[in-house]
């Protein structure tokens, strides 16, 4: 088990760390998946999404892995034909944000805690709440921000379109 | 005292079931070191004569003790079987809706974008996967949505809603459009 590599979400001009995976939702809900390669233990879905809240509304604004074909992923290989952003209209659930410094650290999926979590309620791919919860205060010299202890590096078969 | 005989009779009779094929297949693995031999003459000792002596007086002695749980642990097994087929997905005739159609779901599934970030088509980016839900479609089978709550075998809820395709009143091939983990 591994700590895995957050999602990145931005929210009212900031860059947070998400804990959570609304492409895996997709792919769950029968959406088309190219096939994903892990590069590392700490990144076993294989892809890292980048995510944005514009006018209340969740997009997917970028999308970074290795496909199984060795390829590099991008939007358009999830979305053929938008590339720029995607609306996560089939996704509805709880956004975590830990903010703050580190309370626990759990070295398996999210489950590290941190001082704080902001907390977006998405339905539909709407965002229709947010609330702010307090787990505790963390001692002085705690990590700020969201870490992941070690990993091993997987080998990729990537494919450099010809390239020796 | 014929009923002490007997019921040490019976502890013996248990302890010979127990030496010759074992009460439980989890008991009849040898440990690897005692395969491969490389061991001492006090583990050998323990393992071969002082484990199985102790075990055979205790089973010569509290023999029901045994027998119950090995009733125990066969009826356990065999509810945990059912549980998990139990708790397989399936759809209800609770579950469902109203019998609607293609067309109607159609004309309803649109999602709009002021953005322009998702397809002009029913359930945008999840077209492809309705227009395979629609491929299933088996003979003379009718169109409902449903929604219900599932309680999977490790006991998580999900909040579960789609479409699926039901002939005769068994339901069929199935469509989510939402699953959701419901928190207690």
């Amino acid at each position: 088990m591994t700590a895995q590599m957050a999602e990145v979400l931005v929210f009212e001009g900031e860059t947070h760390p998400m804990m959570a995976t609304p492409l895996a939702d997709y792919f769950q809900l029968g959406g088309h998946d190219p096939g994903f390669q892990a590069t590392s233990t700490a990144l076993w879905r294989g892809y890292v999404g980048r995510w944005e809240i514009i006018d209340a509304r969740l997009y997917l604004t970028q999308l970074s892995g290795y496909l199984r074909s060795g390829a590099e992923a991008s939007i358009g290989s999830v979305f053929p034909g938008f590339e720029a952003r995607v609306f996560a209209h089939w996704f509805s659930g709880t956004i975590r944000l830990p903010m703050g410094k580190l309370l626990n650290y759990v070295h398996g999926g999210f489950a590290s805690r941190y001082e704080r979590d902001l907390l977006l309620k998405i339905d539909n791919g709407v965002l229709v709440a947010t609330t702010l919860r307090h787990n505790g205060e963390a001692p002085k010299d705690a990590k700020e921000g969201y870490t992941i202890a070690a990993m091993t590096t997987l080998p990729v078969n990537k494919n450099t379109g010809g390239e020796s | 005292m014929i009923w002490l005989q007997a019921y040490f009779l019976v502890g013996l009779a248990t302890m010979l079931t127990v030496w010759r094929r074992g009460l439980h297949p989890r008991f009849r693995q040898v440990p690897l070191f005692l395969i491969r031999g490389d061991i001492g003459p006090w583990v050998q000792f323990r393992h071969k004569i002082l484990v199985p002596f102790l075990m055979g007086i205790f089973l010569c002695v509290a023999w029901p003790v045994c027998w119950a749980w090995v009733v125990h642990d066969r009826w356990h097994v065999k509810r945990e079987a059912k549980r998990r087929e139990d708790t397989v997905f399936k759809i209800l005739p609770i579950h469902r809706g109203v019998g609607t159609t293609v067309e109607r779901v159609e004309a309803r599934a649109k999602v709009e974008d002021p953005l322009g970030a998702v397809p002009d088509l029913p359930f945008g980016h999840l077209n492809g996967a309705w227009n395979n839900f629609i491929a299933q479609r088996p003979e003379g089978a009718w169109l409902y949505p449903f929604e219900c709550v599932w309680v999977t075998f490790h006991r998580e809820k999900f909040h579960r809603k789609g479409f699926v395709w039901c002939t005769d009143g068994v339901c069929g091939p199935f469509w989510l459009t939402r699953d959701l983990k419901v928190d207690d």
